[in-house]
C-alpha cells in the first residue's frame, strides 16, 4: 500500500468516505460535506458565470469594437429587474427572446431529423426478426395512444401490446440508470483504493 | 426466513455490494467481451481518419456524468490522435472544459502538441442557438482557444470555415444539449458524420439515431468504453471497471431476487392466516 501524500487525494477519498457514511447514518459529517458541497457548486456557477460575461460578452467589446455585443448584455440585466417592483415586467423580455429563439431553432430542425427520419427509419423490411420486433411494437405503441374512436376487442389488444412494449422499454431504462450509478461508485472506489490508498 | 429475506437491513446489502466491487478491482477477472455492433462501426469510421482530416470533438458533460461517459472520450481521442488526424475540442456545457483539459493533457502524454495537432476552445454559452451558429460559422463563434490565442494563429485550421470542413464530429454529452440538438442544427442539414459518446442511462433514447442512420456509432457508458478499449488494445478505465460491474450487478440481481421471493412468500403466507 503506497498512501498518497496528494492533499487532493485526501480531500476527495475522505469527502467520498464522508458522504457514504450517510448509508449507516445521518451524521454531522456527512452534512458537512454535503453543505461544503453546495458551497463549491454555488461557487464555481458564480465563477464560470463571470467568466463567460467576460470573454462573450465584454472582451468582445472592449478589444474588438464588437458593439453588437451590448444586446446580449443588456437583455441580461433586464432579468434583473425582476427583484424592482416598478420594473418587474421588463424581466419576462429576456424570457420571451430566449423562450422565442429556443422553440425557433427546435422547430426549424426537429420535424425532418428527429421525426421524419425516424418515421423513414421505421419502415423496414419484415425480413427479421429485429426489424418485425420493431415495426410491431412501434404499432402497437401508437394504437395505445389512440384515444380518438372507441377501442373494440381487438384494438384493446393491440393497444395491450403496446402497454407492454413501453414497459419493456421503461425497464431497460432503470436498468441502465442502475448500470450508470454503479459505474459512478466504482469511480469513487478508484479514487479511494488507486488513487489514495494506492493499491490498484 | 422469508421475513428476514424481504426486510434484510440495508445496510447489509451496502456492505456486501462494497466487498463485491472492492475484491473485484483489487483482484481483476479478465471477461470475455462481445463487441457491440454500434461500438465496432464507430471504431471502423475513426480507423479510417489520416493525417488531413480535422475532427471535432465536443465535451459536454460535468463531474457528475464524468464516471461514465469520459472514459469512452479518453479512448476515442487516443484512437483518432493515433491515426495522426488533428482535433479540435469544444464544450456547449459550463463544466466540460475541466475534461476537455485533462484530454488535452492526455493526448500530451500520448506526444500530441497542442496548437500543433490539437486545439482547446472551451465553453460556448447558449446551447443549441451556439450549435447552430457554428455549424454555418465556426470561426466568428469560436474566435479564442482557452488559452487566449487567436483561431487565426493556427495554420492548419485556416480551412474550416463551417462545420461541414471537419471530417466527422463526435459529441459527448450528459444530457442537454446532446447529439439530437447536433442532429438537428448541424449533421443532418449539413450532412457531416457524427458520433456519439453518452451515459450509459442515455443510450435506449439515442441509439434510434443509429439505426436511422444519423449517427455512425454510439458508446454508452462504461461498458461500450470497455469495448472500444479492447479493440484499440488501449485498456483504460473501462477494462479496469468490468469485472467490479459484473460483481455489482450479480448482487443487485441476487438482493434483488430474494427480496422479491421473500416479499410474495410472506404475503402469501398472510394471506393463508387470514383465511
Amino acid at each position: 500500500m503506497r498512501l498518497s501524500t496528494d492533499p487532493g487525494a485526501w480531500m476527495a477519498a475522505l469527502s467520498i468516505l464522508a458522504i457514504y457514511s450517510f448509508l449507516v447514518k445521518e451524521n454531522r459529517v456527512y452534512r458537512m460535506v454535503e453543505h461544503l458541497y453546495v458551497g463549491l457548486g454555488a461557487g464555481h456557477a458564480i465563477a464560470m458565470g463571470w467568466h463567460n460575461i467576460r470573454t462573450m460578452g465584454i472582451n468582445p467589446i472592449i478589444r474588438a469594437d464588437r458593439y453588437e455585443m451590448l444586446i446580449p448584455l443588456a437583455l441580461g440585466l433586464l432579468l434583473y429587474t425582476r427583484f424592482i417592483k416598478k420594473l418587474h415586467h421588463l424581466s419576462r423580455i429576456p424570457l420571451a427572446v430566449t423562450i422565442g429563439i429556443g422553440s425557433g431553432m427546435a422547430l426549424r430542425g426537429l420535424p425532418s431529423a428527429q421525426i421524419l427520419a425516424q418515421v423513414r427509419a421505421t419502415m423496414l423490411p419484415l425480413t427479421n426478426v429485429n426489424n418485425i420486433l420493431l415495426a410491431t411494437g412501434v404499432c402497437c405503441v401508437l394504437a395505445f395512444f389512440f384515444f380518438t374512436v372507441k377501442q373494440g376487442p381487438v384494438m384493446r389488444g393491440v393497444a395491450t401490446v403496446g402497454k407492454w412494449t413501453m414497459m419493456i422499454t421503461f425497464g431497460v431504462t432503470i436498468a441502465t440508470a442502475v448500470f450508470q450509478h454503479t459505474s459512478f461508485v466504482i469511480t469513487t472506489f478508484n479514487t479511494i483504493l488507486g488513487r489514495w490508498l494506492g493499491l490498484l | 426466513m422469508f421475513e428476514k429475506m424481504h426486510r434484510l437491513d440495508r445496510r447489509i446489502l451496502y456492505l456486501i455490494f462494497t466487498l463485491a466491487v472492492a475484491g473485484a478491482m483489487l483482484r481483476p477477472v479478465v471477461l470475455p467481451l462481445p463487441i457491440a455492433a454500434a461500438t465496432r462501426a464507430y471504431y471502423d469510421r475513426i480507423e479510417a481518419l489520416g493525417e488531413n482530416d480535422i475532427v471535432l470533438l465536443e465535451v459536454g458533460y460535468g463531474p457528475i456524468a464524468a464516471a461514465d461517459i469520459h472514459p469512452s472520450v479518453v479512448a476515442v481521442a487516443t484512437h483518432v490522435a493515433r491515426q495522426g488526424a488533428k482535433i479540435v475540442l469544444m464544450s456547449v456545457w459550463a463544466d466540460g472544459p475541466m475534461f476537455s483539459a485533462q484530454i488535452v493533457d492526455h493526448l500530451e502524454r500520448l506526444g500530441r502538441v497542442y496548437g500543433e495537432h490539437m486545439v482547446d476552445f472551451g465553453f460556448r454559452a447558449g446551447g443549441e442557438g451556439t450549435i447552430a451558429a457554428l455549424g454555418r460559422d465556426f470561426r466568428s463563434v469560436m474566435t479564442t482557444d482557452v488559452r487566449g490565442t487567436s483561431i487565426d494563429a493556427f495554420d492548419w485550421l485556416d480551412r474550416v470555415k463551417t462545420a461541414r470542413d471537419f471530417s466527422m464530429i463526435l459529441v459527448s454529452s450528459g444530457g442537454t444539449p446532446g447529439p439530437p440538438e447536433w442532429i438537428r442544427q448541424v449533421t443532418d442539414p449539413l450532412d457531416i458524420p457524427l458520433g456519439g459518446m453518452v451515459g450509459a442511462i442515455m443510450k435506449p433514447s439515442q441509439i434510434p439515431f443509429v439505426h436511422s442512420g444519423q449517427m455512425f456509432g454510439l458508446l454508452g457508458g462504461m461498458r461500450d468504453a470497455a469495448e472500444y478499449e479492447y479493440l484499440t488494445r488501449q485498456p483504460g478505465d473501462g477494462t479496469r471497471s468490468l469485472g467490479a460491474l459484473m460483481f455489482a450487478h450479480i448482487v443487485i440481481l441476487v438482493f434483488l431476487a430474494m427480496s422479491n421471493i421473500g416479499y410474495f412468500a410472506t404475503k402469501k403466507k398472510a394471506g393463508g392466516a387470514s383465511q
